[in-house]
């Protein structure tokens, strides 16, 4: 859990943005309350965030900044409404390479009428897209991966999950669950790869950000 | 189009949606209120929520739920569980249980906020002992009123200070602060701090009347 963290001094250093600006963007909700992890250190408290999500976001904002005011980036980020209603067309696809042209053309043609992809159909292939040129997953489990995603993830009523991926004895699975979810296993097993709903998500609205300036 | 609202002595009222509202005096309100201006002279209470676009006080408002609104000025004291306002300029004593809220925030007296208490712009003067869990914003000023070294003249009580227990801003000027930590890019510790950390960017100046325990340039 603890890589998945990062400070707030860190996270400073390596986007070079201000408190003032931190601050700001927390005042007008471009960066969630619940990002905000408070720790005790050595020093004291210390703020903490999850480190994937926060650096896309902030490169979000810093990218979308020049067209919009905060009010409107908070309304846009926020709201994924917007974002679904998003759709995208194969070739945009490569051309921003969202999504690698292998993933895309082997589980592509099950999506979509006339190459138009929607967001949560991007998702999906987003997760295993990421898994595959991670070299993590073979072929084989991709295409499990992905019929596991398009047939159960609308059965998630909370609409927020999170996907492992473990191997034992060389028989891999997928298990997914509602998030926030905590899961033990026994001493074979081995976690491949952890993915929430949540980190894709905004993965995604960063690729997709342009699409809503336009 | 909402109604105006006017009171004038002593009132209860459910609350609810107006468009200007007026007190001269006394009023309660069992409910949220919502509206474009609210004008106080008196007192009020309320046991919900006040959202309004521009407020003007000269007395006293206590609030059960949240403040909210563009701007609030005024002499007085405020009484909330969280306050949002992106202009508040006060005299007086400010108290939030949870967190305060504003773009520019200037107050002149005493405030006490159990929260995070963020501005872009912050200006505290100081003349009543002050508190905040955290301070956090752009520029951050905490100075001592003339009014209050002319009150401490008539009447010697003990130093009156500002305690937080962290402070982050880019432009952070402290007087009579204790605080655990101070983090930001140009940091001012004047007279009368007392600072157990300050982490700062580009400048550090330490006043020789001040105590600073540790000092790291990051």
């Amino acid at each position: 859990m603890e890589d998945d963290l990062i400070s707030k001094k860190q996270l400073l250093d390596l986007t070079g943005i201000s408190y003032g600006q931190l601050y700001r963007w927390k005042r007008k909700q471009l960066i969630p309350e619940e990002w905000f992890i408070r720790k005790s250190t050595f020093t004291g408290q210390e703020t903490f965030f999850p480190k994937e999500m926060i650096l896309s976001r902030i490169h979000n904002i810093v990218n979308m900044k020049d067209g919009l005011s905060l009010d409107e980036m908070a309304d846009k980020l926020s709201d994924k409404a917007s974002f679904e209603k998003v759709s995208i067309t194969a070739k945009e696809i490569i051309e921003r390479n969202i999504v690698s042209t292998t993933t895309l053309r082997k589980f592509g043609e099950s999506l979509g009428d006339e190459s138009k992809y929607t967001f949560e159909g991007l998702v999906h292939l987003f997760a295993v897209d990421r898994l595959l040129s991670a070299g993590e997953m073979s072929m084989e489990e991709a295409e499990l991966l992905f019929r596991t995603l398009e047939e159960k993830v609308s059965r998630l009523e909370s609409g927020s999950w999170e996907l492992f991926f473990v191997r034992k004895m060389g028989v891999s699975s997928f298990i997914l669950a509602r998030a926030p979810a905590e899961l033990w296993f026994d001493e074979g097993v081995r976690l491949v790869s952890k993915m929430t709903y949540a980190d894709l998500i905004e993965q995604l609205k960063g690729k997709l950000a342009y699409k809503l300036v336009e | 189009m909402n109604d105006n609202l006017k009171i004038i002595g002593t009132t209860s009222s459910a609350g609810g949606s107006f468009k200007d509202v007026k007190i001269t005096g006394e009023c309660k309100f069992a409910g949220d209120v919502n509206c474009e201006k609210l004008n106080l002279t008196g007192n009020a209470n309320i046991a919900g929520n006040l959202h309004m676009k521009q407020m003007k006080i000269t007395g006293e408002i206590a609030l059960e739920g949240s403040l909210e609104g563009d701007s609030l000025h005024g002499q007085g004291e405020i009484k909330a569980a969280s306050v949002k306002i992106d202009k508040l300029h006060l005299y007086g004593n400010l108290d939030v249980k949870g967190d305060c809220e504003g773009e520019k925030l200037q107050i002149s007296g005493a405030l006490s906020v159990a929260g995070l208490l963020s501005a872009e712009h912050l200006e505290i003067k100081l003349f009543g002992p002050s508190s905040a869990k955290e301070v956090g914003g752009s520029i951050l000023t905490i100075k001592k009123s003339k009014t209050g070294r002319l009150l401490h003249m008539m009447k010697p009580t003990s130093k009156i200070m500002f305690e937080a227990g962290l402070i982050e801003g880019d432009a952070i000027d402290l007087i009579s602060t204790k605080a655990s930590m101070v983090r930001g890019e140009r940091v001012i510790i004047g007279p009368d701090c007392e600072i157990e950390m300050v982490e700062f960017r580009d400048t550090l100046e330490v006043h020789k009347h001040a105590t600073v325990k540790h000092q790291v340039k990051i």
